[in-house]
């Protein structure tokens, strides 16, 4: 035993009496800690350690919990009104559209395919769930700790990032401008970037480090970002109608396209991607309308399509991007 | 090990409550943040190293799970989401105040008396905050998601996004870190670490 001791470092025996403290050390491994006094010795002395760590800390009081939890429910999406959607939708930066433009070129007709969930009572719509065939954002669940060298070049975020004078833009724009690529980096310090060689990219996203937006009317709320992180919230079902209508607009280049007029319930035959048969998603969009979760698709199709209200079908797995594709992917 | 119950630590309800939530029941948002709210809280306190910055970094974390909730894709279970979601915010907190973790003013003295054992004081649970404070970051908070929360090796590595064995490593050395800090003796076996580099 003192033999297999012997070609141990002082971090390697550390290391094995840590594990062997935390029940993840291998059989083989926790035979020799508990044939080794020395390092039994090490397992108590870390143990002692470890339960300093572990020490329950001081939570705030119930008052406290509730306001902080109030406090951040509030930052759900408010209301929108379509006049605030639409500023909003022309803030897409020219590159986007000129990504988009290459798909339009393709295809003949623009659908806005919309699927209504009930919020309550409807199985199928839990199944929301993502299956990320279009490029994906920078995601929430990206690991903690993370260091700026897997990411990629951030995009520009701001409209005047994107080649727009900010006297041109709403109050609202510049905290709404729309960006389909990964999000900036922040810088790590130091000790970060040496200690964590390991970690990828960090857990940002669009919308979190963008200048700071001007300040907004008093009346007017704040708007989550068109490709960010909470739905748009309809004040009518005919607002949320024409807005999708207009996404498919703004998206489509050439814009000789044809909109079906009735899409206030339109599922696509079932599954809401076809891309063998021709359809191509331009956007997808959250929005709640009268309280109903809703699913909007803006299509691109070379074919029409015959529009019912339904449901998807369970083994439909929606896209739950929320986001515009990046075409350039 | 860890000081809150395993049973709020996933599961089907959180599932149930995830899915509401990301289709706007406000209520199950408020159930899903409630039971969670403990662990989110002894994080950022463990990082944060104070009362104060522990409840700005919750309040942020807080924040940033509400506001991207809609991008859990349910492939990994809630709480391994959150924990990234949490452990990030709470440090990007602490990144924009520009500082390491700052123990409470009481907490501000020797670290412990020489040649006193570690874990042999009634100043311990002040003392483990300063030390804390001291420790690299990178081990820092695999330390915090073991001890505190309890998490397994497996679990940190998929949240931390680094293998297993690093885990380990980093553990052990944040662990022998704290023990020299914490014991305050020059010639505490620990000194032995005490040139590496994290």
């Amino acid at each position: 035993m003192s033999d297999e001791r012997g070609n141990m470092t002082p971090q390697d025996l550390d290391e094995l009496a840590s594990a062997y403290l935390d029940g993840e050390a291998t059989a083989e491994e926790a035979a020799l800690v508990e044939s080794d006094p020395r390092l039994q010795d090490l397992v108590e002395e870390l143990r002692a350690v470890r339960d300093l760590v572990a020490a329950p800390v001081d939570l705030p009081s119930d008052d406290v919990r509730d306001q902080m939890i109030a406090q951040a429910l509030d930052h759900r999406a408010p209301v929108v009104s379509l006049e605030r959607a639409r500023r909003r939708l022309r803030t897409i930066p020219p590159q986007a559209r000129v990504v988009l433009a290459a798909a339009a070129a393709v295809a003949a007709i623009a659908v806005v395919g919309v699927t209504v969930f009930e919020q309550v009572g409807d199985d199928n719509a839990g199944e929301q769930f993502a299956n990320d065939s279009a490029p994906a954002p920078v995601m929430a669940d990206e690991p903690a700790m993370a260091v700026p060298e897997s990411a990629p070049a951030p995009e520009p975020e701001s409209a005047e990032a994107a080649g727009e004078s900010p006297a041109s833009l709403d109050s609202d724009d510049a905290a709404t401008a729309f960006s389909a690529e990964a999000p900036p980096e922040e810088m790590m310090d130091e000790e970060m970037a040496v200690g964590l060689a390991e970690a990828p990219m960090d857990d940002d996203f669009p919308g979190d480090d963008m200048a700071e937006p001007e300040p907004m009317m008093a009346d007017e709320p704040e708007v989550a970002p068109i490709s960010g992180e909470a739905p748009l919230v309809f004040e009518t079902a005919a607002d949320f109608s024409a807005y999708a209508k207009e996404v498919a607009v703004e998206l489509s280049d050439p814009p000789e396209i044809e909109l079906f007029e009735d899409t206030a319930a339109i599922d696509l035959m079932g599954c809401p991607l076809f891309p063998d048969e021709g359809l191509e998603l331009l956007a997808r969009f959250d929005a709640v309308v009268d309280e109903v979760e809703v699913q909007a698709s803006v299509y691109l199709s070379d074919r029409d399509l015959q529009l019912t209200e339904t449901s998807p079908p369970p083994e439909c797995e929606l896209l739950n991007s929320h986001t515009f594709v990046d075409w350039s992917e | 090990m860890g000081r809150y119950p395993r049973g709020i630590r996933g599961g089907a309800d959180d599932t149930e409550l995830v899915k509401k939530a990301q289709r706007g029941d406000q209520a199950a948002f408020d159930a899903l943040l409630r039971r969670h709210y403990n662990q989110v809280y002894a994080i950022c306190r463990r990082l944060a190293g104070n009362d104060a910055d522990a409840l700005d970094a919750t309040q942020e974390a807080l924040i940033t799970l509400v506001r991207r909730i809609d991008r859990f894709d349910g492939r990994s279970k809630f709480t391994t989401w959150m924990h990234r979601v949490v452990t990030n915010a709470c440090l990007d907190e602490l990144r924009r105040r520009g500082r390491r973790p700052v123990p409470s003013p009481v907490e501000e003295q020797p670290l412990a008396a020489v040649d006193r054992p570690v874990a042999d004081s009634v100043s311990d649970r002040l003392d483990i905050d300063a030390a804390l404070a001291q420790v690299p970051e990178a081990f820092r908070v695999p330390v915090v998601l073991c001890d505190q929360l309890g998490l397994s090796y497996e679990e940190i590595a998929q949240e931390l996004d680094i293998a297993p064995g690093t885990v380990r490593s980093r553990i052990s050395r944040g662990r022998r870190r704290l023990a020299v800090l914490l014991s305050g003796n020059p010639d505490d076996p620990g000194q032995r670490h005490t040139g590496e580099q994290p």
